[in-house]
């Protein structure tokens, strides 16, 4: 077998095409109520794309 | 939901590797190799699994639908020209992707509801982006060969292995997010990302068979 790469996180990954971002580094409060809320409405109006 | 935004004009494609249009009522296997017509964004050319890219076009209809943008791939799936990447985007299904102008919470959340098992990768360790992949269907009990079972080459440390050595030798980022941990070095401890999951997984995997089938119905625009 031969030896792995470096685990992913070990080293920067790919940045090229990144944009400058202002967001939270951190998901906020109320990711569970956005997720849920935003779940129940698609599984009540699916998008058939 | 869609906000009033129409697909009418929609100008993406998926396309055979010679760029022939596909035929839906006569359509590649999962596994066939195709291309989409949108590039990355420094203009390389995206192409994998008939499964993956059809995956791809639907997440980005969606986003067109919801946001008013599509999904910007910055670093395609059968890459290998990123040493940091390897052993993730040097096979199929795997993508760094950002929408432009929504927030990355929210882009997470979404992505994630639409069967792409993903995380946000942010400052210091990371450039800001979402790395992720599309979920493959489920088979088992084992979740980490349900790439391999399914015929479809992942890289080691997105499926542990299974594809690539036979057999799980390694951490694996499809059974890190099934567990809810990060999919990153020394954090793989199951309940560890707080992050929005859907609340079944399982349920958000991408339906070729349906996708197939609308396309038949409707064609490439609608």
């Amino acid at each position: 077998m031969t030896a792995l790469p470096p685990e992913p996180g070990t080293v920067p990954d790919l940045t090229l095409g990144i944009p400058d971002v202002d967001a939270p580094l951190d998901p906020p409060e109320n990711d569970q109520e956005l997720g849920d809320a935003a779940e129940a409405a698609e599984a009540a109006d699916p998008e058939d794309v | 939901m869609a906000d009033g935004r129409t697909l009418d004009h929609y100008a993406m494609r998926v396309v055979h590797m010679d760029g022939r249009p596909i035929n839906w009522h006569n359509p590649p296997k999962a596994t066939d190799q195709v291309m989409w017509t949108k590039r990355t964004t420094s203009s390389q050319t995206i192409h994998g699994s008939f499964r993956t890219i059809c995956h791809l076009d639907r997440l980005n209809r969606l986003a067109y639908l919801r946001y008013g943008v599509g999904i910007s791939v910055i670093q395609r799936d059968w890459n290998t020209g990123v040493p940091a990447s390897a052993g993730t985007h040097d096979f199929d299904s795997v993508f760094d992707v950002w929408i432009n102008g929504v927030d990355p919470w929210e882009a997470q959340r979404f992505l994630r509801r639409n069967g792409f098992g993903c995380w946000v990768r942010k400052p210091p360790l990371f450039g800001w982006h979402l790395h992720g992949f599309t979920l493959p269907l489920r088979e088992g009990t084992s979740i980490s060969d349900d790439f391999e079972v399914h015929g479809f080459k992942v890289g080691v440390y997105v499926d542990g292995g299974y594809s690539t050595h036979g057999s799980l030798v390694t951490s694996s980022q499809l059974a890190d997010y099934y567990n809810h941990a990060f999919g990153l070095s020394g954090m793989h401890t199951p309940g560890s990302d707080k992050s929005w999951y859907p609340k079944n997984i399982e349920a958000t995997i991408f339906d070729l068979k349906r996708f197939v089938e609308h396309r038949a119905k409707v064609g490439d625009a609608a």
